[in-house]
């Protein structure tokens, strides 16, 4: 048995089985849905953060384009009109955390998942510093509400959702009510006594955890957790090996993105929040604290989708000579510009494809590397800004280090790099006949 | 009763053969052919649209045990 025949059977009796505990095993679903489902507000957020500081700005590279201070002078006095956005979005992002992931949870425990969302925040603000009175006002930190307490929200959402649902289903905990009574009373008395016995639970926990560290919950977990885990994951190390774990299980057949997502969220959450939160403090990207995220993944190393195939497709159409590729490679040019590359995936197809396996794992690797070394060597910022996913190629770049024309002219290095590496494989592809996938040869009937 | 024939493309064929031979629920039932190690026929007896048909063979096998974490495209055929 050749090594690739080898591989796939590993990954059919051991990776898969092992991937698909990942992407069902409901605490880490409860974690990877609740960043999918908080994603488009920190897009809000970060598009705000650039709107303010390349538009609005006087020095922004878009507000210099196009001279816009000088169309319309008082354009800057709009950025505080704009700020708050910020303080809805990035900065609370633990408070959706809690609450969607104890939703999640009760989700897939069958239990009531607005009040498990609901009393998950709840638990969150128990064991919250507590209120400093100052002149008679009582002021509440923000410290552990963004980025800092996202741990915090994480355990919290887990331990609440799973003791709601749980205890939400015991008989003897239910107070039901006669059927003249609305539906919305009825729902809460039905889980009144669970909802009474977890706030009185963590509110022990937590005076326990204050008389033994006066910091409380927040920073105990903050300090032994949560920086640690940041430590771990805002190296080259670390995100080279998750891009390389991702790219392969996605060869495979399986979901990579998705099987790494909970994985890959906290580690590097709490570390883009910072990055964002210093660009919004700041106006600019350099100096932003942390700068290896997996933003430089997005940024250098998967224009065209996954294995940053936009490259391989530039690959095919310089040396393809199989009429086949080169038609897939049309057919894929429009998707992958945009970051989507199902039809080559399945087209080409790139998947157990013996020859461009060892590219499309190395391609990724290579452009962090790059990407990496331009970031600590002073040569661009840290890509600060959250850009979305198909932003095409090397704008992600350019945007997301604030308009760096340096990034975006590595970006086109990037791609040029990923191409070289991609061709010789294209050419290796050429000489060999269609590769046999065990049936019919591989064909190219996938539609976009 | 309508039947279509759907394009399955997935890595790992294999799965998506186990689980759709003789598959049935209130809305589909199918049957599979599979092509070579990342591509399948499935042939769909449904009442419904070939758009919903198609939205409905995705969902159900992405609920489904292993189809929650494998890579897939489908297109009518």
């Amino acid at each position: 048995m050749g090594f690739m025949a080898a591989f796939e059977k590993f990954a059919e009796k051991t990776l898969v089985p092992v991937a698909a505990k990942l992407n069902s095993q409901r605490h880490i679903v409860a974690i990877r849905d609740a960043f999918i489902l908080s994603f488009p507000i920190t897009l809000a957020g970060s598009l705000i953060v650039l709107l303010n500081f390349a538009v609005l700005a006087p020095d922004g590279f878009i507000a210099k384009i196009l001279f816009l201070h000088k169309l319309f002078p008082n354009l800057a006095d709009l950025q505080s009109v704009f700020s708050p956005v910020l303080n809805g979005s990035v900065n609370i992002l633990s408070m959706f955390i809690v609450f969607l992931v104890a939703r999640n949870m009760a989700i897939s425990l069958k239990a009531d998942e607005l009040l498990s969302g609901l009393t998950g925040l709840s638990v969150f603000f128990i064991i919250y510093p507590p209120y400093t009175n100052v002149e008679g006002t009582n002021f509440l930190t923000t410290q552990w509400v963004g980025a800092q307490g996202l741990f915090v929200a994480l355990i919290v959402g887990l331990l609440v959702g799973e003791l709601f649902s749980r205890l939400s289903k015991s008989k003897k905990l239910q107070i039901n009510m006669p059927d003249s009574v609305p539906p919305a009373v009825s729902r809460s008395f039905k889980v009144l006594f669970p909802i009474i016995i977890i706030t009185v639970l963590f509110a022990i926990v937590n005076a326990l955890i204050n008389a033994v560290y006066p910091e409380g919950l927040h920073g105990f977990i903050y300090a032994v957790i949560q920086t640690p885990l940041k430590s771990l994951g805002t190296n080259i190390v670390s995100l080279v090996i998750l891009a390389i774990v991702s790219n392969l299980l996605w060869v495979f057949g399986i979901h990579g993105p998705n099987t790494i997502a909970a994985i890959r969220e906290a580690m590097f959450a709490e570390a883009n929040l910072e990055n964002l939160n210093f660009v919004a403090e700041h106006g600019t990207a350099w100096g932003a604290p942390y700068p290896v995220t997996w933003a430089i993944n997005d940024a250098f190393a998967n224009y065209g989708g996954s294995g940053m195939t936009l490259g391989l497709l530039i690959a095919i159409f310089i040396v393809a000579k199989r009429q086949d590729y080169r038609d897939i490679g049309k057919l894929s040019l429009a998707p992958g510009l945009f970051n989507i590359n199902e039809p080559i995936i399945f087209g080409l197809p790139v998947v157990l494809n013996p020859i461009l396996i060892v590219p499309f794992i190395l391609v990724p690797a290579i452009n962090i590397i790059i990407g990496y070394v331009a970031i600590v060597s002073g040569l661009i910022p840290p890509i600060a800004y959250s850009v979305p996913w198909t932003t095409p190629g090397p704008l992600i770049a350019f945007l997301g280090t604030g308009g760096n024309y340096i990034a975006l002219l590595l970006g086109f290095v990037c791609l040029a790099v990923s191409t070289l590496v991609y061709l010789p494989f294209v050419i290796a592809a050429n000489k060999a006949n269609a590769v046999s996938y065990g049936g019919q040869k591989s064909d190219s009937d996938v539609s976009a | 009763m309508n039947q279509y024939t759907i394009q399955f493309f997935c890595g790992q064929i294999n799965y998506v053969r186990a689980f759709f031979e003789n598959y049935q629920d209130d809305y589909i039932r199918t049957s599979i052919t599979v092509i070579n190690k990342i591509k399948a026929d499935l042939v769909v007896d449904t009442a419904l649209s070939p758009e919903l048909a198609i939205r409905h063979v995705e969902r159900t096998f992405q609920q489904s045990k292993y189809g929650c974490a494998l890579h897939f495209n489908v297109s009518m055929k």
